[in-house]
């Protein structure tokens, strides 16, 4: 009997539940989207590729769904608050017909029980059929190969959603099963008549608070934008970002308590417009309805900013992500050995050799290990393509073309290039190493290479051709660091350098942009010094000389001393001078780096001439030769992809959270006031107002009432979107305002229609009498 | 003098034929111009019906009632609140007047709705608020009001657009004897000074006793009028309680 009457209720109420249902369905269906997308079928396909995506992705929706659950739970026991109070009167009736609390309480879960399951069952539906849509969205977003679309249903997302959203009605039957027990039955039946004597704000406080609001603001936009990018990139941009953002805050709460003041103060010397029609009733009301409101808008216009920054930089950063893979890796696979110094291993050796050449027991083992070690030296000398056919005769089957380079490496006391950096050294994080004499100097640029070679790779790494001739030598600089970049090109001036006793003149004044490898390599951060190939014969030729003379001068040193005790110290003292250093490049060019394309086009087939290759031999490779891979394009793609299926999910979870539950505490807002004013309409019509002009009264109050915190979240969203643009700049990466336009359109599709909803309802519950 | 109200034979009938309840069997009078007419009856008379008929809240079951001319039963939609705008006046027992207004922007409200400038809402307000002594209380809110205030403050509202009939529903209900004497004389002033024409309801005779003509109502129907003539106020009082004696009011009819 009392669940009909639950249920008869609803039937007749329903449209005072449309607000409610409709967030309990779209938060539904929404925590069952981001549940289920790890049995997604596009999604499914991109972990074939991408490591360990689904868990990663996974667990950060897991913990924001617990987020996300609360911060719902509150917006519906918020909301039913609402319902319960227009309803206060009819469960007064039911309690003076004889009804016991339990019973009404009874109703009451009856009610909600039904209206929960309603929208459990419809935002269940509306995610399953959504997430298909999402596959197909997924699959192009994020180029998945996708051949067929598969319908899934996740059973562990629906059992989530429903244990999540049935702890959620639970606590707030529980929240409003004592609530009831709490009215008195004299408030229920007289709250209508109570009448609320409102207070007005005093006008001049709030021009006050408003001027002071907008300086805050501005100041907030200041450092932001100019404060936080003002010298570089110092280490406190997180506090200064922070300062920002709590300024924001405080502006955007100081704006909405004074805005209603401010704005009526100049509408009211309008006269015009304010006494047009019911201008005057509208802006008094809205104002009323701003001014009571404040802490709610300012949270609410804060929501809206984080979700627009947050879908739509998450949107372009993912795009940007993908890009940027595309863009630095032209080539399939990068292969080098920057990073050991092998020709050490062999001076070192013939050093020891030759201070332990008495020794008989040493001697025994060298003998026995020569062997062993002249294979290694042999194997040591082989390029780097010898070595890997050595260990895969085949690979090389699968690589249309390639290219090597091997720099020499020249470090003498100081780098080939010496230069007065102290202009480049105001940005700490720049300083380079400090040298007795007061000077920086470029040690990083230490790599010379053959012009021949660097060209041949720069056609496949989609880098500039170099051309010099004779003694000339070009040096190209590349970091990702823009603001150090532009300085280290524009200031260092070129002077001829001696290089081991040769000299080669500039051929251009300034160090040029370019670059040899890719991010991720070493080569790159060291800049390039290029010569022609006569001259990288002579010096290397000469570089070998020295070398040698070295340890001829070394062995001849060992040789003079007398006992075995000062040779070994002689020798270690050598070895902690760090000269051997400079012996380096004794031999080969230790330094290798290797690109290549593959034959095959389809990305499937080299992922999986990739895998073989990192499966069988990267570990043998780079043990015993130091050459490891550099970037795969394969890894690098999914890798990007990964990262940008994360951001983007990650985004639109918490963006598209925030904004139901801001929209939704508008709508009820607007609600609740409007259910507050009937009376008000009612003197209206009866002082003449036709329905048309009162509709349009409810519609401009429900449009600035909605309007203004999106409008406030738009402005902050600009010098937001400014900032992370700024932060992009400076990761060379870029925001890609298209996407931001279409996050933004589809925000704004919820937002209105939330607000049609809104006004509808609010019609119908002015009308009623 | 011509007929500002013609009512003719109206009948208002509630329910259905099992259970009919005739609120007004048959009623037909006139109110003239520069008149200030007050109906009186008991509760369930049907005096309140009648005045929700003539203000077009409510429709007639049947008759007709004409307004200056114009033959209200027949209107519809927005020519009836065309209508309502233009040539009545409201005037209710719990004043009706906007909260989140000042006293000023209510009076502004009525004349602003007929979409009139305002340059000339300003100097009707400063001529209306003169006449009822409101000018130092219009930039309040009516929470800073007293009664008496807020109900001047209300028939400002309901004259400013110089209706042809200003609608009075117990506009004393809710006021202490004072401010009722001094609101009831002020009405006397406007309907002999501005020619307002005033149709009151009441169930006060002295209340009553302000108007030229008073109507008994009882049951649906006109039981009695009685004209004022040149009677001072107080015999004029007197004969209403001797009506309201006949009526068959009791005693707290009567104070």
């Amino acid at each position: 009997m009392l669940f009909k009457l639950s249920y008869k209720n609803i039937k007749s109420g329903i449209k005072d539940y449309v607000v409610y249902f409709m967030t309990l369905a779209l938060g539904v269906s929404m925590f069952y989207l981001f549940n289920s997308l790890d049995s997604q079928s596009a999604i499914m396909k991109m972990n074939a590729s991408s490591f360990n995506l689904i868990e990663t992705l996974m667990s950060v929706i897991n913990i924001l769904s617990y987020f996300i659950s609360v911060i719902f739970g509150c917006l519906i026991i918020y909301a039913s608050r609402f319902l319960i109070r227009r309803r206060k009167n009819e469960f007064g009736i039911y309690l003076t017909l004889g009804m016991s609390k339990k019973q009404v309480s009874f109703i009451l879960v009856g009610e909600n029980l039904l209206i929960g399951l309603f929208s459990l069952v419809v935002g269940l539906l509306v995610g399953i059929f959504g997430s298909y849509f999402v596959s197909g969205l997924v699959a192009g977003l994020f180029e998945a190969d996708m051949t067929k679309f598969e319908f899934v249903l996740s059973k562990h997302a629906i059992i989530k959603t429903m244990i999540c959203f049935g702890i959620i009605f639970l606590v707030d039957i529980v929240f409003h099963v004592f609530q009831i027990g709490r009215y008195k039955l004299i408030d229920m039946l007289y709250e209508n008549r109570k009448s609320e004597s409102i207070k007005i704000k005093r006008i001049w406080p709030s021009i006050i608070v408003f001027m002071l609001s907008i300086i805050v603001l501005g100041i907030a936009y200041h450092i932001a934008l100019v404060d936080c990018f003002s010298d570089s990139f110092t280490s406190n941009i997180e506090i200064k970002l922070l300062v920002a953002i709590i300024l924001g805050c405080v502006g955007t709460l100081m704006f909405f308590w004074s805005v209603a003041g401010f704005a009526l103060r100049i509408l009211i010397h309008k006269s015009n417009i304010y006494y047009r029609n019911l201008n005057s009733f509208s802006y008094r009301q809205l104002s009323y309805q701003i001014n009571t409101n404040v802490v709610a808008m300012s949270i609410i216009c804060i929501l809206l900013f984080v979700t627009l920054c947050i879908t739509a930089t998450g949107f372009s950063l993912k795009q940007d992500l993908s890009n940027k893979a595309r863009k630095i890796m032209p080539f399939d696979i990068e292969i080098s050995n920057s990073t050991l110094r092998e020709g050490q291993q062999n001076v070192d050796d013939l050093l020891n050799d030759e201070v332990n050449k008495n020794d008989k027991e040493y001697k025994d083992i060298i003998k026995k290990d020569s062997k062993k070690r002249q294979k290694k030296y042999a194997f040591q000398r082989l390029g780097i393509k010898e070595k890997i056919n050595k260990l895969d005769s085949k690979y090389f089957d699968n690589v249309k073309e390639y290219a090597i380079v091997r720099p020499i490496s020249w470090v003498d006391n100081r780098g080939p290039l010496e230069i007065n950096t102290k202009s480049l050294s105001s940005d700490p994080n720049y300083k380079l190493a400090e040298r007795n004499d007061n000077r920086y100097s470029f040690s990083l640029f230490k790599n010379i290479y053959k012009q021949s070679e660097y060209n041949k790779l720069a056609k496949i790494t989609e880098s500039r051709q170099v051309s010099v001739k004779n003694d000339e030598y070009v040096v190209l600089f590349y970091s990702g660091k823009e603001n150090y970049q532009k300085a280290v090109l524009d200031e260092v001036e070129l002077n001829k350098i001696p290089i081991c006793g040769i000299e080669v003149t500039p051929k251009y004044k300034h160090i040029q942009y370019g670059r040899v490898t890719t991010e991720n390599s070493l080569a790159d951060s060291s800049g390039a010094i290029i010569v022609s190939d006569e001259m990288y014969a002579k010096l290397y030729k000469a570089i070998a000389k020295r070398n040698e003379d070295f340890i001829n001068n070394a062995i001849n040193e060992i040789n003079s001393k007398k006992t075995d005790e000062e040779k070994q110290n002689y020798l270690e003292r050598l070895g902690n001078s760090g000269k051997y250093y400079i012996v380096e490049n004794n031999g080969s060019p230790s330094y290798e780096v290797l690109v290549g394309n593959y034959k095959a086009n389809s990305t499937d087939v080299k992922r999986k001439i990739d895998r073989a290759f990192t499966d069988k031999f990267q570990d043998k490779l780079e043990m015993m030769t130091g050459f490891r891979i550099v970037n795969l394009r394969t890894t690098m793609l999914d890798e990007s992809v990964s990262i940008g299926v994360i951001v983007v999910f990650v985004g639109f979870y918490i963006g598209g959270g925030c904004l139901i539950v801001s929209v939704a505490l508008l709508a009820l807002k607007e609600l609740a006031n409007n259910t507050d004013s009937i009376g008000r309409y009612d003197v209206l019509r009866r002082i003449g107002a036709d329905e048309k002009m009162i509709n349009a009264s409810l519609f401009k109050q429900g449009f600035i009432f909605f309007m203004m915190p999106l409008v406030i979240a738009l402005i902050h969203c600009i010098f937001g979107i400014e900032f992370s643009n700024k932060i992009f700049v400076a990761s060379n990466s870029n925001l890609n305002m298209c996407t931001v336009l279409v996050v933004f359109a589809w925000i704004i599709v919820i937002y209105v229609t939330y607000f049609i909803v809104t006004y509808l309802n609010s019609k119908r519950i002015i009308k009623r009498k | 003098m011509g007929t500002i109200l013609k009512i003719d034979h109206i009948k208002k009938y509630y329910g259905n034929k099992s259970c009919l309840t005739k609120a007004i069997s048959d009623i037909s009078l006139e109110v003239q111009k520069k008149e200030f007419v007050a109906i009186m009856g008991s509760s369930g008379s049907g005096k309140t019906t009648l005045l929700n008929l003539v203000s077009t809240i409510d429709k007639v079951t049947a008759g007709s009632i004409v307004v200056n001319g114009t033959e209200i039963t027949k209107l519809k939609g927005n020519k009836l609140n065309k209508f309502r705008r233009d040539e009545l006046g409201f005037v209710f027992q719990d004043f009706n007047l906007l909260d989140t207004l000042t006293a000023y922007e209510n009076i502004a409200l009525a004349l602003s709705i007929q979409k009139v400038k305002p340059d000339i809402i300003k100097e009707r307000i400063a001529e209306i608020s003169g006449i009822l002594g409101i000018t130092e209380i219009l930039p309040k809110y009516p929470y800073q009001l007293s009664g008496g205030q807020k109900q001047r403050v209300a028939a400002a509202r309901a004259i400013i657009n110089k209706p042809s009939l200003i609608l009075a529903d117990e506009p004393t209900g809710a006021l202490d004897s004072k401010s009722a004497a001094m609101l009831l004389s002020q009405f006397r002033e406007l309907n002999e000074k501005n020619d307002a024409t005033i149709l009151m309801v009441t169930h006060d005779a002295f209340s009553a006793s302000y108007a030229n003509r008073v109507i008994f109502i009882k049951d649906g129907e006109v039981f009695h009028e009685i004209n004022r003539g040149n009677d001072k106020r107080n015999v004029f009082f007197n004969k209403i309680i001797d009506v309201i004696a006949l009526l068959g009011g009791d005693v707290s009819d009567v104070i």
